[in-house]
């Protein structure tokens, strides 16, 4: 299966709820809430009072520069699982398993494939 | 449904589908409910014949561990289960 490549520029799209945190200068010196937007690989967007602010990484402190480096790490994770489940569902395997139900209650339901593992273990039986 | 517990239920690196060879749908739903069948399932109904062709199933049931480009990994219950227990280490 092919796997894209990401851009070196990855631009990560995040809603601002869950993200709020207190941003600190460099030097230390000054501080302010905002909440983390979006990043590239040079600066980050934080919406501070309704306003989205642009920042240079490097004139953030070190646990800012850190904590973007682990969001874009984590939305690239994010996005190469994505990818990785698009890619497989276009597969002839993908196909194949296209129609999985799992049972629940009292009948099958349908149960597409949503994450896609490192192996497949076929069970070929019946009741009988 | 101790293999799968032991070594299928919480393992990410593995999904078990079972390849319904029931000729009616009552019939899949029936032994599902019986076995409280906890993984997903592929109804003979929706199977495509063809796919299978190269994987020479005849026997029930047969146990086959593809990997996710469809490529054939392990045959027969052993060593399926040996297999899978690799990818828990």
């Amino acid at each position: 299966m092919n796997t894209k490549i990401l851009t070196s520029s990855l631009i990560l799209l995040l809603t601002g709820s869950g993200f709020s945190r207190t941003w600190t200068s460099a030097d230390g010196a000054k501080t302010f809430e905002g909440d983390f937007v979006s990043s590239n690989a040079n600066s980050v967007t934080v919406l501070k009072n309704g306003r989205k602010l642009t920042f240079k990484l490097e004139i953030l402190s070190k646990e800012d520069q850190d904590f973007v480096a682990e969001a874009v790490k984590k939305a690239a994770a994010e996005e190469a699982d994505n990818q990785a489940v698009a890619d497989f569902k276009d597969s002839d395997l993908g196909k194949f398993l296209k129609k999985t139900q799992k049972f629940s209650g009292s009948r099958f339901k349908k149960h597409p494939i949503e994450t896609v593992p490192e192996y497949f273990l076929l069970y070929y039986s019946a009741s009988w | 449904m101790e293999s799968y517990n032991a070594h299928i239920a919480t393992n990410p690196k593995v999904e078990m589908v079972l390849l319904s060879r029931d000729d009616s749908e009552d019939d899949a739903t029936a032994w599902a409910k019986k076995e409280n069948m906890p993984w997903p399932t592929l109804l003979m109904e929706d199977t495509d014949s063809d796919f299978l062709e190269p994987y020479n199933l005849r026997l029930l049931p047969t146990y086959l561990l593809i990997d996710r480009n469809g490529k054939q990994v392990a045959t027969g219950k052993a060593e399926v289960f040996e297999k899978i227990k690799e990818t828990a280490k």
